[in-house]
């Protein structure tokens, strides 16, 4: 026992996505409300530009292919462009600049491989970038992002009012740093900021994440009259109303209007952000509102790795749901929700706590200081029998125990690790300790599930430490408390447990269990 | 399809006794001009070239004729004018119109004044050198861009935009083997502080391909100098960077931004898309770099010339020019750039010095030294 992952997602906000900001690549947030125009050339600069064509088209020469270049504004998808431009890429003599105008011109429209996001490259690129140029927000912003994945909240503090003083009206910048202050713990300041923003009224990404934070804080928003009526704006494109329609179903499921949380969750899906589609698949699987086309809008979305992620764990395809977990982690690797999903699906699903140990340790080090945090990666560390390192990280667990920090029922997760350690250094008497604390508050305060768990690990300890038959009696209690109808990640653990306790009888010669004790437990 | 009478110009003696000769294609225009035909002429044995206009080419026919004979004589007017203030103050930098005058032409029985101004033909452009791959060492190249400089040094002084500086504008008097003599011609699209012009009222009176970034999205600064010498100063800077690069600052920060932020697609306003300009203008900075000259000479050149290029290009025309003038003298005076290229081509000369001084060790080192040496 030790893990948050149960239940994994026990409330889900509508809350801003904060991603990293790539060059030629918008998030959709970003598309602008209304369309602009481009004003046609004036005659004679018309000519001069076919003037350029024809001489492209009667001599192919680098500087011709650059002047080609240099009306692409104005000869947008011609096919003497493409070719223009795959002319200067190949051209030896070519200057870089002109290199990289040809490639976002012609190659920038193809698929680009992503890369990897390294916080360590993004701190670099992004110091250097505000080095040139202070003005940067979104540089600023993308440091700010970088640093919260290493788990420096000051300096991404400092990045984010940065941002702020450079561009502070700007949409994106506003929601990204709602977003940090959601992260930081300071919902207050981060609905106010968007409160306040000028361009709240006429904006639905900034209502819908207005609307999302004043819940977080349970209140409603002062602006749900206006947001209704932008919602149903036919002068915006149903890509820039879902968050906001999301927003209002979400409104609508906390006040028990189901019915209506339903007809805004059907209008927010015809085109929606995958965060409105992790929504509505929260909502489905939580049973507020039944019968949203959750699977059609996932699949016509090209990312959707929270989504994807918990569809592929509810379908026990442990290993998509790790790849989504890690693909959700390049968006918001500050955030812990995508390490429980990954860590869940690794240890429980995969069996794999190397894997599980991964997420554990991006967890830590975004979020260093939070016990729950290293909670987990002393979990998996004590399992990889690195005891060293798992004593030195759960210290934070120790003194939040010792001053009975945070809630109590978290104390009672920690205990339960404190358990584990000890049985790993053979100290039995304080394992069992440790984990009959653990299971003695959840009982006390009715929380089956994880007393389930906490009796599950403390078997599979007490086996490996060579007491089968406690282990067998111990096992036995945490079925009968966690027997369901259901197939969930717990019933999947104790199979787990059940059969690691079966693999230590055996290495003890005790004869192994026959028949499935969840069986027997449930008949 | 009917000929404009301005079309009509081939074979006749102008008044001051030019012979108009052969209609120029646009190519071989070396003075631009929206609405005009151009033709070389010659006197006394000189080559000079015409820029004629007429009413038809204003409005269509069913439009009121009073309405576009003001509007054609509005715009040569105004052109005429620039021209004539830039010939009393001597600027050298800009190419002096030697005749202006107009030519009635029957046409059906009915006289139509066709208008004419005459320039001294130039040698060629600087397009025309870009485009024929002609050689220009770095060091001409940043004498070119001195005397562009100069020139709107001189039309700013005295309350003149041109707002269409490119390269088909920059032409050069001087003959093969000779120094780069570089004036600024097409006063056609510039403004002036005091006297209105017709498309005063257009967001971007230049050419759109190479216009700065606020008026390719239809939003232009406030105040005259941030609108119009602002806009001369990022054309200048994209100048700098396309006479290197072979690229121009508008295309380049165009390629890196995405689909939904280029001018046809977005709606949003200019202030709105400006953090995203500036991500890309600073990548496009960078990129820049190795386009520099002497870079193995004096890396200060290249240094230099990246901060010139940020400052006259920055996408947020509220912050373009000398930063540490932004609150005691003006940041778009030109003067300071004339500076900066004068120190540039000084270094220039040196580090042209040091590369022959490398050159002639290099010739001078036997063939079979050993590379350590």
């Amino acid at each position: 026992m030790t893990v948050t992952f149960i239940p994994l997602r026990s409330d889900r906000r509508l809350v801003p996505r904060w991603r990293p900001l790539k060059a030629r690549a918008s998030l959709k947030e970003e598309h602008p409300l209304s369309a602009g125009k481009l004003a046609p050339l004036e005659p004679v600069d018309a000519l001069e530009m076919q003037s350029s064509v024809g001489a492209w088209q009667s001599k192919r020469s680098l500087p011709h292919a650059l002047e080609l270049l240099t009306s692409a504004s104005h000869l947008d998808g011609a096919s003497d462009l493409q070719e223009a431009a795959e002319y200067v890429i190949e051209h030896a003599d070519a200057s870089l600049a002109a290199k990289a105008l040809a490639i976002g011109r012609y190659a920038g429209r193809r698929e680009l491989g992503e890369p990897i996001f390294d916080p360590g490259v993004a701190i670099r690129e992004a110091r250097a970038r505000l080095a040139r140029d202070p003005r940067n927000a979104f540089a600023a912003l993308n440091l700010a992002h970088a640093f919260c994945a290493i788990g420096k909240k000051e300096a991404a503090k400092r990045a984010v009012d940065w941002a702020l003083a450079v561009a502070g009206n700007n949409r994106t910048i506003l929601r990204g740093a709602a977003r940090f202050l959601l992260h930081v713990d300071a919902p207050e300041r981060a609905h106010r900021l968007l409160a306040r923003a000028p361009s709240l009224k006429h904006d639905p990404w900034l209502l819908a994440g207005e609307l999302a934070l004043a819940e977080v804080l349970d209140r409603t928003s002062s602006h749900v009259r206006t947001a209704r009526e932008l919602a149903v704006s036919e002068n915006l494109a149903p890509f820039h109303r879902a968050e906001l329609q999301a927003a209002l179903g979400d409104m609508q499921v906390r006040r028990g209007d189901h019915k209506l949380a339903k007809k805004s969750y059907l209008v927010a899906l015809r085109d929606p952000t995958e965060n409105v589609v992790a929504q509505a698949q929260f909502l489905s699987a939580t049973g507020n509102v039944s019968n949203l086309p959750v699977d059609h809008a996932m699949g016509a979305l090209r990312e959707a790795p929270e989504a994807r992620g918990f569809d592929a764990l509810a379908r026990g395809d442990w290993a998509e749901a790790c790849k989504q977990a890690h693909r959700w982690l390049q968006d918001e690797p500050f955030s812990t929700r995508p390490v429980n999903l990954g860590f869940t699906a690794a240890e429980v699903g995969l069996q794999d706590m190397n894997a599980a140990y991964e997420f554990a340790e991006k967890g830590y080090q975004a979020n260093p200081g939070k016990p729950m945090q290293h909670n987990n990666l002393a979990f998996t560390l004590a399992h990889l029998g690195v005891l060293d390192r798992a004593e030195a990280v759960f210290v934070t667990c120790r003194t939040a125990i010792a001053r009975q920090d945070g809630e109590a029922r978290d104390r009672a997760v920690y205990r339960a690790t404190e358990g584990l350690l000890a049985f790993r250094r053979g100290q039995i008497d304080a394992g069992r300790q440790g984990y009959g604390d653990a299971v003695k508050y959840f009982e006390a305060h009715g929380e089956r599930v994880r007393r389930a768990v906490a009796l599950a690990r403390w078997a599979d300890e007490e086996a490996r430490a060579g007491n089968c038959e406690e282990a067998m009696g111990i096992l036995a209690r945490s079925l009968l408390v966690g027997q369901s109808d259901e197939r969930t990640i717990l019933t999947l653990l104790l199979e787990n447990i059940e059969r690691s306790i079966g693999v230590q009888k055996a290495r003890t010669g005790a004869p192994p269990p026959t028949g499935s004790v969840i069986v027997r437990a449930r008949g | 399809m009917m000929r404009h009478p301005a079309e009509e110009l081939e074979g006749r003696t102008l008044a001051e006794g030019y012979v108009v000769g052969e209609r120029l294609s646009i190519t071989e225009d070396h003075t631009g001009g929206g609405f005009s035909v151009c033709y070389n002429a010659s006197k006394d044995g000189q080559p000079f070239f015409v820029k004629a206009t007429d009413l038809t080419f204003y409005g269509s026919d069913t439009e009121d004729l009073a309405v576009r004979l003001e509007r054609a004589l509005s715009i040569y007017n105004f052109e005429k004018l620039l021209l004539e203030i830039a010939r009393l103050h001597a600027m050298s930098r800009i190419v002096n119109v030697v005749a202006a005058n107009q030519i009635a032409l029957d046409i059906g029985g009915i006289p139509i004044p066709v208008f004419y101004l005459v320039f001294k033909k130039a040698e060629d452009n600087l397009r025309e050198r870009l485009m024929d791959d002609l050689p220009m060492e770095p060091i001409d190249r940043l004498r070119a861009l001195r005397q562009v400089v100069t020139g709107l040094n001189q039309l700013h002084t005295h309350g003149i935009a041109h707002q269409d500086v490119k390269p088909s504008n920059v032409v050069n008097y001087a003959k093969q083997g000779e120094d780069l003599d570089s004036k600024i011609t097409d006063l056609g699209r510039g403004s002036h502080r005091e006297h209105r012009a017709l498309h005063d009222s257009i967001a971007c009176a230049g050419d759109k391909r190479y216009a700065p970034l606020e008026l390719l999205y239809e939003e232009p600064a406030a105040g005259f100098d941030r609108r119009r010498l602002g806009a001369d100063a990022y054309l200048f800077g994209s100048l700098i960077a396309q006479i290197f690069s072979g690229v121009t600052i508008t295309q380049a920060v165009l390629a890196k931004l995405p689909e939904t932020h280029q001018p046809k697609p977005w709606g949003d306003g200019y202030a709105t898309l400006l953090p995203r300009l500036r991500e890309a203008f600073d990548a496009v900075v960078v990129e820049l770099r190795p386009s520099w000259p002497y870079q193995a000479e004096d890396p200060k050149i290249a240094a230099k010339m990246e901060l010139t290029v940020r400052q006259l290009c920055d996408p947020d025309p509220a912050r373009r020019g000398y930063p540490g003038a932004a609150s005691t003298v003006n940041p778009l005076d030109m003067q300071r750039y004339i500076s900066v290229l004068d120190a540039l081509i000084l270094q220039a000369s040196l580090a042209e010095r040091e590369k022959a001084r490398r050159l002639k060790e290099l010739m001078a080192a036997p063939a079979n030294a050993p590379a350590t040496a």
